[in-house]
């Protein structure tokens, strides 16, 4: 039997749980959920949800169990190419993450089934569609019987987008701080005087939390019996639907938002740097399969990679530009815009912590692009020249990087405020950081720029 | 206290009358005061989903009639 690890973050739900081989990302089927498995293929849910793009592919396969006396089946489930995290999406990501999610809950219920959880980290990103990637979530549905899901649905979605909505939209990360989603409670709090006015929110928000309080207080644990037709929980969904439809969040004129009306590149410099760029990408041998575009604003250079074929994922530290990189490139299969603040980036969460991957345990990948980055970081946040090669070589094999020096008018107004203690940033400096750790094979200044963008490949070790 | 506080607790009595208990096999919890919730507001939010999809349908009846004589009307004779 090959190697197998069983994933760290698939222990919760006595179902099945997810294992990797050399051979790929399989998940295994326990006979508890046999009947319910069954139900799901025989219903015809599965086709549908297949049908809408709504739920990950699979295959059976005649995989050996990992545990011989509790499995039933063994499916292989098709490839997500790149895992994010909630914490990391913008706010429609989000939007589009919950409404996916109510979507498929309203296709269940009228195939007499329903959702037995809805973590938001069951859904993912293939091709700039949100997508259920837990086939072993959904139980017979009970007339009856209230969602059970709810109070979960609230919490990983509901709350933080209230929050990001009528609060602030940096609220959003508060879902890396609670990995069960943000407590309702805490919700209701911070956004009371925002939205007690909000009927639906009110309900959703702030009497749950009341009664979540009031329940716990009393001890009661029951399941109900009685009271809650299926036009009551359809009610429900339709309701948690339109709420999320309503909210809204634009950005209002970011800084970052606006960078490329605001810098010192001409048409005809950043003309030139997109040539440099594609010149440099299509230099790469093997072709890159994954591209990082660290610091990537709205996703202008990233998609330089993306229209290429190669998955890119664009982070940014600013939710507005990463928003408006999702909102204008949906249609493009291959991005994959994210928030990320790099000078403190997602750490590993969860149980023992390797329930939810750190940034740099996602890597590396093919190559890195890090343009007109370093001086937010050596300037920005002080960190060495040598410290920011030492990362960009944990997470890349390729590296595209442009040095910005400081007689840059960015750099300028990065030092207008404050002491410039930075006497080791120049490119000599820089040249020799970088080359204890990779080979600097290609290096162009950008015409009508005082900026010059070098092409790495990363040493072997 | 306030009003949405007292609201909330004569809610939560009230729906204390309609539980029974049963052995849970969800590997979630769902929260109780979640389920309370649910059942609470479980007439208006079926009654509104009821009326809703009324109207729709009684749109589509109507869209089809008018669909269906503006046809007629149009018909080639023969």
């Amino acid at each position: 039997m090959p190697e197998v690890l069983t994933l760290g973050s698939s222990f919760r739900d006595p179902s099945g749980f997810v294992f990797k081989t050399s051979k790929g990302l399989y998940r295994q089927i326990n006979q508890v959920y046999k009947e319910s498995f069954e139900l799901l293929e025989g219903s015809g849910l599965l086709s549908e949800l297949w049908a809408q793009k709504l739920l990950v592919s699979h295959e059976r396969v005649t995989e050996t169990f990992i545990e011989l006396d509790r499995g039933y089946a063994v499916i292989q489930p098709a490839e997500v190419p790149f895992i994010s995290y909630p914490y990391e999406w913008c706010f429609s990501q989000l939007k589009d993450a919950a409404l996916a999610t109510l979507k498929i809950q309203k296709l269940a219920i009228g195939k007499g089934m329903s959702l037995k959880d809805a973590s938001a980290y069951n859904i993912q990103f293939l091709d700039g569609h949100p997508i259920l990637i837990d086939t072993l979530s959904f139980e017979p549905y009970v007339e009856g019987k209230p969602w059970i899901a709810y109070r979960q649905f609230c919490q990983h979605f509901l709350a933080p987008l209230v929050l990001m909505s009528h609060v602030d939209v940096r609220l959003g990360r508060l879902s890396a701080t609670f990995i069960d989603g943000v407590p309702l409670d805490l919700a209701s709090t911070l956004s009371k005087p925002h939205t007690k006015w909000n009927p639906k929110i009110a309900m959703h928000l702030h009497i749950h939390a009341q009664m979540q309080a009031k329940a716990a207080n009393s001890g009661t644990k029951a399941e109900v019996s009685s009271k809650f037709n299926k036009n009551a929980i359809l009610g429900l969904v339709d309701n948690l639907e339109s709420l999320v439809q309503g909210l809204k969040w634009a950005p209002d004129g970011t800084e970052w938002a606006n960078y490329y009306e605001d810098t010192n590149y001409s048409s005809e410099s950043m003309d030139s740097k997109h040539k440099l760029v594609v010149e440099f990408l299509e230099s790469i041998a093997p072709r890159p399969q994954m591209v990082w575009d660290l610091g990537a604003n709205n996703g202008e250079f990233s998609s330089l990679a993306s229209k290429r074929g190669m998955m890119t994922v664009a982070w940014d530290i600013d939710p507005a530009a990463v928003e408006k990189n999702y909102i204008t490139r949906k249609s493009d299969p291959k991005m994959m815009p994210l928030v990320q603040d790099l000078t403190n980036p997602s750490p590993s969460i969860g149980w023992s912590n390797a329930e939810r991957d750190s940034l740099a345990q996602r890597g590396p990948v093919d190559a890195v692009m890090a343009l007109a980055l370093i001086h937010h970081l050596a300037i920005g946040n002080n960190v060495p020249l040598e410290m920011i090669a030492d990362f960009l070589a944990k997470v890349s094999q390729n590296l595209i990087i442009e040095f910005v020096p400081k007689e840059d008018s960015q750099v300028q107004r990065l030092l207008a405020s404050r002491e410039d203690i930075f006497s080791r940033y120049d490119i000599e400096n820089f040249r020799k950081a970088f080359g204890r750790l990779f080979d600097l094979t290609i290096e162009r200044e950008i015409p009508g720029s005082k900026r010059t963008l070098f092409m790495m490949r990363k040493k072997a070790a | 206290m306030n009003a949405m506080k007292r609201a909330t607790n004569l809610l939560a009595a009230t729906a204390c009358l309609f539980l029974v208990c049963q052995p849970a096999h969800a590997y979630i919890d769902a929260g109780s005061g979640s389920y309370l919730l649910q059942i609470l507001f479980a007439g208006i939010l079926g009654g509104a989903f009821a009326a809703k999809t009324a109207f729709t349908n009684l749109k589509l009846v109507l869209a089809r009639k008018m669909n269906s004589s503006k046809g007629d009307h149009s018909a080639p004779h023969a």
